[in-house]
């Protein structure tokens, strides 16, 4: 069975380019534009792995962060985090609230798809 | 009837204590009337009965004979009552009166001798009584308007000294006649400040010289009352460190108020206020150059996408071997692109600073007032910070913080609350240049607050008139603020500050050290240096250590102290103490006197370090020190590795007290202190520092007894100083001091 990810991002553009990139990968790829839908897409498909955009309507990215982290049913969600605004502090608040990964904007092809082949080794190895 | 004084007697016996002094006066006069009459009759009837015997001419040679003689005596006894009941109480009571008016005698005046003189005593009493409130009324106004002065020149004093900008008072011939904390702390690497000390020995000349010359001139004009800053009494001017380091923005003002005494017309003192500018003059350097690099690294990459995707466009004779080579190019001018944006953000970070203005507040100050404002709520925080000073918005902070904690206890229910200001572990992570940061935590027992919850937190106004949200505080510090769990059932807001240092000690500036003395704007520096009187000479009182007492065979200075005397005054906080790194051993006999051991100067500068910052502290000063050649001996041999000569005029208290108290005397300087009451503490005795602060005593005892003799110029010193100087010699071979 593929790998699941979820993409939330709310830009159309770099969602296309994402999706497009990852199920070139071979991953299962939803995506929801929403932070509101977020959480209720995340809870009902619990994917291996979320890409997440901090800046979002509806709720951001560090609140849907936080929930994933609070929901016990959800431990095995790896989160990594894309913002355009990625200072030192933002970093570390993303770490902080439980995110793997934290990517700033603009980030290469290579970069995404590195770090996403990363965590999900690592929750295999985790599961295994 | 026996014991007690029967009122009634008063009536048959006069209290003769209440007669008036006229009455009294009379009564003399009157006695001496009655019984001279009385005397006259009664010779003259002695005289009569011997008429027969002795016949009428010694009849009356006797008369008269007795009555003269009975005249004498009751005259002499009248005087005898007159002197003891009128005229000594009159003496005592003018010498007693005398005593209150003059030497301040405060006890009342004894009644008892002048008990006769009627009504003078008590009126005499009364004056004086009179004289000494009115003067004890009056000293103690004059007491009390002295205290409330010298409170004021306190404050005022600590006001200036303690002011956040760097204030400096120049003579008009550029020599410093007031310099505040804020001044030496800016100017401290520039180079030596000191009263009297040329303000171009820590500045560049050429602007003040410049903004000086533009004030005099407008003075000179009529265009301006140099008091009215509004009139244009006031130039900016920026101006550098003498070694170009920093760059000070000033203000420069004419002070002719501060120096009344001074001629009319004579050029005024200047008031000179600095503000360090380096750092905010390099900041914005920074940015420049950043935008500059961001425009010259996004333009090409830019140009060259546009192009290739036109060419891309415009599909038309494109070969597929050329859209390979566009498509290629533009996946690296993207890439090009995408770092130079990630690595400019980078460095963006780094220097970003917000334009809200920030200053250094030690840590606990903040902690302490989030306690207080919640102790106001009656909400008890525990609150514990680090030896740190945060670079912040001390009030904006503290609100942000008290908010938050008043909304955790309120919304969540939460207890135990702790605020926690801890130095940043990780550094690495989110270094800035001044060394790592702080973070803070409010912590307490229960659930983690929700981003949600902490962002309805933050975006609330803080009150209190600051006119922010807790959002805009947390940007405003470059900071973010999130939630976690701290473990054992604990819960936590974390914000981090990005620039923190340890807590610096305070500048222990104690009162009493002299930094004005506002009589160096009345001397004119025009004097030749030997004509100068002695209070306008600036003295460099200065003592060596050294590995033994032989310059000539190899021993070296293993450490130089010295102290300033301006205007007659030390300058406690002017002091200069170094140790030397002698490059030889310290024999352990030395040792044993100085105290200082070879471990304490491993580390130190060698003669050619301190002997060059000792001569740049001298100046053109008049150096002085007990046994002068025995010191300078040392010095001068390194003169060249110095790079300097010490050419300055050098005077030996041996040699002065040789000319106040004659060669024999004893010249030690424990014989001269004894001689002049000056206690050197044992414990500084035979320490560089502690020598040169007792020879600048002892010095300062002479000085005024040399200008008594006659001997009042640096001239006339150096003359009566070298009638003496054949001891010197014998001297170089005698103990140092």
């Amino acid at each position: 069975m593929p790998k699941s990810v979820l993409l939330v991002e709310d830009e159309d553009s770099i969602a296309i380019a994402l999706r497009f990139l990852l199920e070139r990968e071979g991953y299962a790829v939803d995506h929801v534009a929403d932070g509101k839908l977020a959480l209720e897409a995340i809870r009902n498909r619990a994917p291996d792995l979320v890409l997440l955009d901090v800046m979002l309507p509806g709720a951001s990215g560090y609140e849907i962060c936080q929930a994933i982290r609070l929901d016990p049913a959800l431990n095995n969600v790896k989160i990594m985090m894309l913002t355009a605004r990625a200072s030192a502090m933002e970093r570390r608040k993303g770490l902080a609230l439980g995110a793997d990964a934290f990517l700033g904007k603009p980030f290469s092809n290579t970069e995404v798809k590195a770090e996403a082949r990363r965590l999900l080794s690592e929750r295999a190895a985790a599961h295994d | 009837m026996t014991d007690a004084p029967d009122p009634r007697s008063r009536s048959f016996l006069p209290d003769v204590t209440r007669w008036s002094l006229r009455l009294r006066v009379f009564l003399f006069f009157a006695l001496i009337a009655l019984l001279g009459a009385l005397e006259i009759v009664a010779a003259s009837v002695y005289g009569y009965s011997r008429l027969d015997a002795s016949g009428p001419v010694s009849a009356f040679v006797l008369t008269s004979l007795v009555s003269s003689l009975a005249l004498i005596g009751l005259v002499t006894w009248v005087w005898l009552l007159f002197d003891e009941n009128v005229a000594k109480p009159l003496q005592a009571l003018a010498s007693d009166m005398r005593a209150r008016a003059h030497a301040g005698v405060a006890q009342e005046i004894d009644h008892a001798p002048a008990r006769y003189l009627g009504d003078l005593a008590p009126a005499a009493s009364a004056v004086t009584r009179d004289l000494v409130e009115t003067r004890s009324a009056l000293e103690e106004a004059v007491a009390r308007e002295t205290a409330r002065i010298a409170a004021e020149k306190t404050r005022l004093e600590t006001l200036l000294r303690d002011a956040p900008a760097g204030v400096l008072l120049c003579t008009a011939d550029h020599k410093v006649a007031l310099y505040n904390t804020q001044a030496a702390r800016l100017l401290r690497g520039a180079g030596e400040l000191g009263l009297n000390r040329r303000l171009f020995d820590v500045l560049r000349d050429s602007a003040v010289l410049d903004a000086y010359g533009r004030l005099r001139r407008r003075v000179a004009e009529g265009r301006a009352d140099p008091g009215d800053e509004e009139d244009g009494g006031a130039v900016e001017l920026l101006c550098s460190s003498l070694d170009g380091a920093q760059l000070f923005e000033a203000t420069m003002r004419l002070a002719p108020e501060l120096a009344p005494e001074a001629p009319r017309g004579a050029p005024a003192g200047y008031v000179l206020t600095l503000r360090d500018v380096t750092e905010e003059v390099a900041r914005h350097a920074d940015r420049d150059a950043l935008l500059r690099e961001m425009f010259d690294r996004l333009r090409r990459p830019a140009a060259n996408l546009q192009s290739a995707f036109e060419a891309l466009g415009d599909r038309e004779g494109l070969s597929p071997e050329l859209e390979n080579r566009l498509r290629d190019a533009v996946v690296a001018q993207t890439g090009a692109m995408a770092e130079a944006i990630s690595e400019l953000s980078l460095r963006f970070d780094a220097i970003a600073d917000s334009a809200w203005p920030m200053s250094d507040m030690a840590a606990r100050d903040v902690a302490e007032a989030v306690r207080l404002k919640l102790a106001a709520d009656r909400l008890d925080i525990a609150a514990t910070a680090a030896p740190l000073e945060l670079r912040c918005d001390g009030f904006g902070l503290a609100l942000l913080l008290s908010a938050i904690a008043r909304a955790v206890h309120q919304e969540q229910g939460a207890e135990h609350l702790r605020l926690t200001i801890a130095a940043e572990e990780d550094a690495e992570e989110d270094s800035d240049a001044d060394g790592g940061g702080a973070v803070i935590d409010v912590s307490w027992r229960g659930d983690v607050a929700s981003i949600a919850t902490l962002d309805g937190w933050l975006a609330q106004p803080l009150g209190e008139g600051y006119g922010a949200t807790g959002r805009q505080v947390v940007d405003r510090h470059g900071a973010e603020i999130w939630p976690e769990a701290a473990g054992e059932g604990l819960a936590r807001l974390r914000l981090p500050i990005r620039q923190a240092r340890p807590l610096r000690p305070p500048v222990s500036h104690s009162p009493s050290l002299e930094f004005y003395d506002f009589e160096l704007l009345n001397l004119s520096g025009e004097t030749p240096q030997d004509e100068r009187r002695f209070e306008e000479l600036t003295f460099v009182v200065f003592d060596t250590e050294t590995t033994g007492l032989e310059p000539d065979r190899g021993d070296e200075i293993v450490q130089v102290a010295a102290t300033r005397v301006v205007n007659g005054r030390m300058l406690a906080g002017e002091s200069f103490d170094a140790l030397v790194n002698p490059e030889r051993p310290i024999p352990s006999a030395s040792t044993q006197i100085h105290g200082i051991s070879e471990e304490m100067v491993a580390d130190a500068p060698t003669i050619a370090e301190i002997g060059r910052r000792f001569h740049r502290y001298c100046g053109d000063c008049v150096l002085v020190a007990h046994n002068a050649p025995f010191d300078m001996a040392f010095l001068r041999r390194h003169e060249k590795r110095i790079g300097a000569r010490f050419d300055q005029p050098i005077l030996d208290t041996v040699l002065i007290s040789a000319v106040l108290y004659g060669r024999s005397a004893e010249h030690s300087l424990d014989a001269i202190a004894e001689r002049l009451q000056v206690t050197i503490p044992p414990e500084l005795r035979h320490t560089a520092l502690g020598d040169a602060v007792a020879t600048t005593e002892v010095l300062l005892k002479m000085l005024p007894m040399l200008s008594e003799r006659g001997v009042g110029t640096l001239g006339a010193l150096k003359d009566a100083c070298a009638q003496h100087a054949g001891m010197m010699t014998r001297r170089l071979d005698a103990a140092p001091a």
